[in-house]
C-alpha cells in the first residue's frame, strides 16, 4: 500500500523483501513457446506471481491483503484478485467505508471497470446479510424537502413545485446540492456521493448508472433519484442513462406505489395516493417540452412513447398526440424542425393506423386514414433512406394495400 | 501471435479471448493457420482449465483445494485460485470450435464444466460470470452457448432462461443487461441469440424491439451505435448486424424482403472508417499505426477485439445467411429437451439439425468493393463461428 501513498518512493520487488521470503512466487507465464505472449513489464510479473502463490494456500493475513491491493491496482480487470481480497475483507474484519474509499481510488483511473462496481455491492450486501448496516446511521431518509433544508443551511426551503422549474428560480443551485448530500447513514452517504461524483465525469457511464439503480432500490432513494434523474436531463437532453434512470424510478416506484413525484409537491410519509394518469399527464408535457426543444433527440421520444405503451396506452393516440399536433401547428423555427424528424413522422404513422382501425375497415374514413398512414411511411423512406428495409417492412406490415 | 506488446497486460486475464480474436478473423480472411500454431493454441487453452470445471482468464494452478469431479462445492470455487469465468469459457470453447480436431474435442472436461454451470446459474434464470460474480445477459449468452456446444445443456441450466431475458427489454424495446438497466446493442444481441437457441421468441415484444435496433444504424456513418443518442462504433457491427439475421424469419411481413439494414452503408464504414489509411496521417492520430487491422472509429487505433468483430459485421453485410423458414415449423427447439436421459444419438442429431437451420444463399450476395479484395467468409449469427465448423465439432463427438 506504502507504493499508492508515496509513489516516488523506490519500489523493491516482491522477490527481494525479506517479508516475502518464505513464498515460492508462481510465474504468470506459460512456458516458452507459447502462444500470443504478452510483454510483460517485470513489475507486473513479480506482483502476479506472488498474488498467485498466496492465492494458492489462501492465505488470510495482512501481508496478503497489502498484496492483493497492489495487485488490483496494477491490474484492475484480474477479477480472480478482487474475489480473494472479498475474502481477505471479510476475513480480517476490515472496515467498510476504507474499503470503499480504496474502491473508489481504483475507479478514478479505471471508470470502466466491470469489478468494482460488482465489489461495492457485494460489501453492502454483507453488511445487511450481517445486520450491520445500522451500525453506520440511521437507515431512515429524510424526505427530499428536509434534504433539500439541511443542503441550504436555512430554514423552511419550499418543497420544489416543479423540479423544472427549480433551476434558476431558487436560492440556491440545485446542481449544488446535488454535488454533496449528507445522509444519516455512512454508507448511504459514501455511495452516493461516489456515484454522483462518477457520473459528473462520465454522465454516461454505463457500470454506474447500473449501480446506481441497485443503490435506490436499497435504499429507498426514489424521491432523490427522481431529481437527480430530471437534472441530468436537464444538464444534457440527450443523455439516454438519464431518460431510462427516470423510467427506472417511475415504474419500480411512482407507478407502481401511485405516489406523488417530487414534481407533484406533498413528499414524505404523509403522503396520499395520486393516480397513475396524474403522474403520465405531468410526464407528456414534461417529454414534449423536450422534443420540442429537438424533435431529433431520440431519447424523449421513445421515454413517452414506452412509458404510456406500457402503463397508459389510452393515453398514447389522445393526450400525446393533442400534445406533439400542438407543436407542430406552432408558427415557430422549431415546428419546421419538428415536420422534418424521423420520430415525428413515425409516430404519426402509428397514429394514424390506430385511427383506421379504430374506424373499422367498412367506414368511410377507413382508407384515408389507411393512405394518410402509407404517405407517411414513405415520408420516411425519403427523409430516413437508411432504414427504407424497415419502413417497407412496415408498410408491407400494416399497410392494406388493396385499398389505394 | 508470436508477441503481444506489453499494453495487453491489462488483459492478462481475459487471455481465451486474444485466441478467440485471432482464430475467427484468420477463418474469416481464409488464411489457415499452421500445425505448430494449432498446438500452440491447444496447449494455451488447456492451460486454462480449472479441475473445478470451466475455464479461467489465465494459465490456472492446483491449489491446496483444488477438487475435481461432480463433488465439486461452491467454497472449493471460492479456492480455487484463478477463477473459471463464464466469458473466457466460451471464448476457450469457440476457439476450439474453430481449431477443430479430435485434439481440440477431447480437451474439454464436460462433468465438471456442467457441475460449474450449474453452480452458476441463479433461480431466476440468470448467471453470475464467475464465482459470487456479477448477473448479466453476457453470463446467460455465454452459458447456453457453451452448453450447446458440448452437448450439456440440461433442463435444469434452461429453466427461467429465457424468463430472465424477457424481464431484461426495457421501455425503448432494446435489452439492458439485466432488468431496469438502460437498453444496449451488445447485450440485446445476447438476449436474441439466446432466444435462438432456446427457440423463445414467444416471450418478448418483437415489435418493440425492431423499432429499437433498425435505430442502432446511424444515418450519416452507416455504422451502429450500442447506445441511443451514442457515437458508431465498428464492434456494433457484428452485436449489431447479426440480430438481423437472426430475427428475420420471426418478423410477421418479410416473405422475400432482404435483413432489415442498410449492408452497403454498413459495409462502407468498415472497409472506409474502420481500416487506417497511413498514407492519409492529417487529422486521425489512428493512422500512425501502420500495422493493418480494424477499429472502433477515426481517430482510434486499430485492436483484436475490434478486427474480429468488424470483419464478422463485415460478413453479416456481405453474406445471405438466414435460417429457413422451414425450420420453425420443425420445433425441435420445443424445450430444447437436450436432457442427459434423451438417447445421445438423437441429442446429436437435433444439434446438428439445429446448427444447420442457418443457410448460406451462394447465390446472393451484397458486396461493396472488389470481391477477390473485400469479400470475407460467412458464419453461423448466433455462434460467430462457420455452420461448417460447428457441424464437424458436433459430429466428432
Amino acid at each position: 500500500m506504502s507504493d499508492i501513498e508515496c509513489p516516488n518512493e523506490e519500489r523493491i520487488p516482491y522477490s527481494q523483501r525479506v517479508e516475502w521470503k518464505d513464498v515460492v512466487p508462481i510465474s504468470v507465464e506459460d512456458g516458452p513457446d507459447s502462444i500470443c505472449p504478452i510483454s510483460y513489464l517485470e513489475e507486473f510479473k513479480d506482483t502476479m506471481s506472488y498474488l498467485r502463490a498466496v492465492m494458492k494456500t489462501n492465505e488470510i493475513s495482512e501481508r496478503a491483503f497489502d498484496l492483493v491491493g497492489d495487485s488490483i491496482n496494477m491490474h484492475p480487470a484480474n477479477y480472480s484478485a478482487w474475489l480473494y481480497r472479498m475474502e481477505l475483507f471479510l476475513g480480517l474484519n476490515k472496515d467498510a467505508i476504507d474499503e470503499l474509499d480504496w474502491i473508489s481510488n481504483i475507479a478514478a483511473e479505471n471508470p470502466k471497470n466491470y469489478q468494482l462496481w460488482h465489489q461495492r455491492q457485494r460489501i453492502i450486501q454483507e453488511l445487511y446479510k450481517r445486520n450491520e448496516i445500522e451500525n453506520f446511521g440511521s437507515l431512515k431518509i429524510d424526505s427530499i424537502a428536509d434534504l433539500f433544508t439541511k443542503a441550504s443551511g436555512s430554514k423552511n426551503v419550499e418543497i420544489p413545485q416543479s423540479a423544472g422549474k427549480l433551476f434558476g428560480e431558487q436560492s440556491f443551485d440545485i446542481g449544488q446540492f446535488f454535488s454533496k448530500n449528507e445522509f444519516k447513514n455512512k454508507i448511504i452517504e459514501s455511495e452516493v456521493n461516489f456515484l454522483n461524483e462518477q457520473i459528473d465525469l462520465d454522465s454516461k457511464n454505463f457500470h454506474a448508472w447500473s449501480y446506481r439503480q441497485f443503490v435506490v432500490k436499497t435504499f429507498g432513494l426514489y424521491e432523490y433519484e427522481f431529481l437527480y434523474a430530471k437534472l441530468k436531463i436537464e444538464q444534457d437532453i440527450r443523455n439516454n442513462s438519464a431518460w431510462n434512470q427516470l423510467y427506472f424510478v417511475l415504474n419500480s416506484h411512482f407507478l407502481k406505489e401511485e405516489v406523488p413525484t417530487p414534481d407533484q409537491g406533498l413528499t414524505g410519509i404523509d403522503q396520499a395516493k395520486v393516480s397513475k394518469e396524474s403522474i403520465l399527464k405531468d410526464l407528456i408535457t414534461f417529454s414534449v417540452e423536450k422534443i420540442h426543444m429537438t424533435p431529433s433527440n431520440e431519447s424523449p421520444w421513445v421515454f413517452v412513447q414506452g412509458l404510456l405503451r406500457i402503463h397508459g396506452p389510452e393515453l398514447l393516440y389522445t393526450d400525446l398526440y393533442t400534445q406533439i399536433n400542438q407543436l407542430s401547428l406552432l408558427k415557430d423555427k422549431k415546428s419546421t424542425y419538428l415536420a422534418q424528424s424521423r420520430f415525428y413522422w413515425e409516430f404519426m404513422a402509428k397514429y394514424y393506423i390506430q385511427k383506421r382501425d379504430f374506424i373499422g375497415s367498412d367506414g368511410v374514413e377507413y382508407s384515408e386514414w389507411n393512405s394518410k398512414a402509407k404517405s407517411a411511411y414513405d415520408k420516411l423512406s425519403n427523409l430516413d433512406p437508411v432504414r427504407k428495409n424497415y419502413w417497407n417492412y412496415l408498410v408491407e406490415k400494416n399497410i392494406v394495400s388493396t385499398l389505394s | 501471435m508470436e508477441k503481444l506488446p506489453s499494453g495487453y497486460q491489462g488483459l492478462n486475464a481475459s487471455q481465451p479471448w486474444f485466441c478467440l480474436w485471432l482464430l475467427n478473423s484468420s477463418y474469416l480472411l481464409n488464411s489457415e493457420i499452421s500445425k505448430k500454431q494449432y498446438d500452440q493454441f491447444i496447449r494455451k487453452i488447456s492451460s486454462l482449465q480449472n479441475k473445478t470445471g470451466g475455464f479461467a482468464g489465465t494459465p490456472t494452478f492446483e491449489t491446496d483445494f483444488s477438487q475435481s469431479g461432480a463433488n465439486v462445492t461452491g467454497s472449493d470455487q471460492l479456492r480455487c485460485g484463478e477463477q473459471s469465468h463464464l466469458l473466457s469459457s466460451f471464448a476457450a470453447i469457440c476457439s476450439l470450435v474453430i481449431l477443430g480436431g479430435a485434439e481440440a474435442a477431447a480437451l474439454v472436461d464436460r462433468p465438471s464444466m456442467l457441475t460449474w454451470l450449474t453452480q452458476m446459474k441463479q433461480e431466476d434464470g440468470s448467471f453470475t460470470v464467475h464465482f459470487n460474480g456479477e448477473i448479466d445477459l453476457r453470463g446467460s449468452y455465454c452459458a447456453l452457448t457453451i452448453a450447446f456446444l458440448l452437448d450439456i445443456l440440461t433442463d435444469e441450466l434452461v429453466s427461467n432462461v429465457a424468463e430472465f431475458v424477457s424481464r431484461c427489454q426495457n421501455y425503448d424495446g432494446g435489452f439492458g443487461p439485466s432488468p431496469g438497466v438502460e437498453s444496449h446493442g451488445s447485450y440485446s444481441f445476447c438476449a436474441i441469440a439466446i432466444l435462438d437457441i432456446l427457440d423463445r421468441f414467444d416471450c418478448i415484444d418483437m415489435d418493440a424491439f425492431m423499432e429499437y435496433v433498425t435505430k442502432r444504424q446511424m444515418a450519416l456513418e452507416g455504422g451502429f451505435n450500442g447506445r441511443i443518442n451514442k457515437l458508431v462504433d465498428g464492434c456494433y457491427s457484428y452485436w449489431i448486424g447479426s440480430i438481423f439475421s437472426i430475427v428475420h424469419p420471426h418478423l410477421s411481413a418479410n416473405n422475400s424482403n432482404d435483413l432489415l439494414f442498410d449492408r452497403t452503408a454498413l459495409q462502407k464504414y468498415i472497409i472506409l472508417c474502420c481500416q487506417t489509411h497511413p498514407s492519409l496521417k492529417a487529422g486521425d492520430r489512428g493512422n500512425r499505426s501502420a500495422g493493418g487491422g480494424l477499429r472502433d472509429k477515426p481517430g482510434t487505433f486499430p485492436d483484436y477485439y475490434h478486427t474480429s468483430y468488424c470483419l464478422s459485421g463485415l460478413s453479416v453485410s456481405q453474406n445471405h445467411v438466414t435460417r429457413s423458414s422451414a425450420s420453425l415449423d420443425n420445433h425441435i427447439g420445443e424445450g430444447l429437451s437436450l436432457n442427459q436421459d434423451v438417447d445421445s444419438k438423437i441429442r446429436k442429431t437435433k444439434r446438428l439439425a439445429k446448427v444447420k437451420e442457418y443457410v448460406v444463399d451462394r447465390n446472393r450476395q451484397s458486396l461493396f468493393g472488389l470481391e477477390n479484395e473485400n469479400l470475407v467468409r460467412p458464419v453461423h449469427p448466433v455462434f460467430n463461428i462457420s455452420v461448417d465448423k460447428l457441424v464437424d465439432w458436433i459430429s466428432l463427438e
